[in-house]
């Protein structure tokens, strides 16, 4: 059934949605998700030049080695 | 495809408005090649005697003297000191005072030669074609291939993909995949022959599949890369660096050094990495293994230490604020601004979320076992939220109202549609 939602609600909805999201996320990284701690890593080392200095070259040249192996 | 159209020649015996199609046999797409020539301008120096008619137009059309041509081209001297001849076939060719000649056939196509012979098609299907005067030709095709022809026969080809194709006049081609910058280099037999690229990367794989030469990354570091394809490959450089993979292509192991810190990474994927940021002289350890876990730390104090499913503490400052673990569960995250979120698991399961700012909570709510969320909004609503995004509000009055979520994504669809409208508005220079 299609309900027409209020204005009034619409506002709520959405921060609702919001809330949950973050709630969500944050019990990710309380319950342990590695793949979530893992981008916190990221977050930080991405300040620092050289591991991602570091890391570009490691993709490049894999990219390279992709390209022997088709 | 191939048109032609009988030419004709005036009494000065120059050909005028003969028009060509020929098509090139070559490897792909080939480009059409329209030629066309409007003779001299003699016929020009005639209009200064022609009666004027009252006519839009002054022209004298006849018949040509020319024995050759028995079925006869019209003529036509225009007001603007054009002069257009239109074939018995329909072709159809105006050669202007300054030399520039539009061109256009009965299939369609149409174009211009500027005085210099640069000329610009437009076919039938849409193909627009450029030949330039050095000989080069350009052709770009409805579904978006575009192609250069050299002089020297070299034809490159960019497909929509972004695939590019170059052939080159010995048979040899190139082939670089969407994405990369680097091709692979054929031999005329189709057998892989190296890499290249501007850069200067020139590799070289021989019969035997040996492999020897110089990859230059888009940085502009290189590295020797030396092996066989059967048996594994060893990338490396004199300051360090050095990558091996076997011959399926896995990574053996892998070290990449500069003078400010190493990544390495074993054939499990395990991680060390030490650095210093030669910039703010941040330093850094890092250790992950898949077995184990991450551990991290820098000399600003964060750090990150945990077990292979992501269990441990952590603390993190970054450019949106500071969040902290415990190893307890405990989740806090703080922004600039000092609003906060607080995730506190409780024995039972559940788990208290609590969100406020420099002057306290404004927002408490719960998480049960299930995941199912409720908590009480700063106007005194209770909102329930279901695991499967189910939602209940109930107003400070009592009164309670649910969505299921396909009205809420509705609801979500409607609102982003018109941002999108006020956007575009605004883009509009308002």
């Amino acid at each position: 059934m299609n309900k027409i939602i209020p204005e009034a609600h619409k506002e709520s909805i959405l921060q609702a949605l919001q809330i949950k999201a973050s709630i969500e996320e944050k019990q990710k990284l309380s319950i342990g998700n590695i793949e979530a701690i893992g981008k916190l890593k990221d977050t930080t080392l991405e300040a620092y030049t050289d591991y991602r200095n570091l890391k570009r070259k490691f993709n490049m040249a894999m990219t390279l080695i992709d390209m022997f192996k088709d | 495809m191939k048109i032609s159209v009988d030419h004709v020649t005036n009494s000065s015996s120059e050909s005028f408005g003969t028009v060509i199609v020929d098509s090139i046999a070559a490897i792909g797409l080939a480009i059409p090649f329209i030629a066309v020539t409007m003779g001299n301008s003699d016929l020009n120096k005639d209009s200064d005697n022609e009666e004027t008619s009252g006519d839009e137009y002054d022209y004298e059309p006849y018949e040509s003297t020319d024995p050759s041509d028995p079925s006869g081209t019209i003529i036509q001297k225009n007001r603007d000191g054009s002069v257009t001849k239109t074939h018995p076939d329909g072709t159809k060719g105006t050669k202007m005072p300054d030399d520039t000649v539009y061109v256009s056939a009965p299939d369609g196509t149409t174009g211009v030669i500027e005085p210099d012979g640069h000329q610009i098609l437009t076919m039938p299907d849409g193909t627009k074609v450029e030949h330039y005067t050095d000989g080069t030709s350009y052709a770009e095709y409805p579904d978006g291939t575009s192609r250069v022809e050299y002089p020297d026969g070299t034809v490159k080809e960019l497909n929509p993909q972004g695939e590019m194709i170059q052939v080159n006049p010995d048979g040899s081609f190139m082939v670089r995949e969407p994405g990369k910058t680097t091709s692979k280099v054929y031999n005329p037999e189709g057998r892989f022959v190296g890499m290249s690229d501007e850069r200067g990367t020139d590799i070289k794989v021989d019969e035997n599949d040996e492999v020897k030469g110089t990859y230059v990354s888009p940085s502009g570091e290189k590295l020797e890369v030396t092996g066989n394809l059967n048996s594994g490959l060893v990338m490396q450089n004199d300051k360090g660096t050095k990558i091996e993979i076997d011959e399926d292509g896995g990574l053996v192991g892998a070290m990449v050094k500069d003078e400010n810190g190493y990544l390495q990474i074993d054939e499990n994927g395990a991680i060390k990495s030490e650095g210093k940021n030669p910039e703010t002289g941040v330093t850094y350890t890092l250790d992950f293994n898949p077995d184990k876990g991450l551990k991290y730390k820098d000399s600003n104090g964060n750090f990150i230490d945990v077990d292979a499913t992501g269990k441990g503490s952590a603390r993190v400052v970054d450019d949106q604020g500071t969040l902290s673990i415990d190893k307890d569960g405990r989740v806090e995250a703080t922004d600039k601004e000092g609003n906060y979120e607080n995730y506190i698991p409780n024995d039972d399961g559940s788990a208290t979320w609590e969100s406020g700012d420099a002057n306290g909570p404004k927002v408490t709510g719960v998480i049960d076992k299930e995941g199912n969320v409720e908590y009480t909004a700063t106007d005194g609503s209770k909102l329930k939220i279901t695991k499967d995004s189910t939602l209940t509000i109930t107003d400070p009055s009592g009164n309670e109202t649910s969505y299921t979520k396909a009205q809420i994504d509705n609801m979500v669809a409607e609102q982003k549609a018109n941002v999108s409208a006020i956007d575009d508005a605004f883009k509009g220079g308002k």
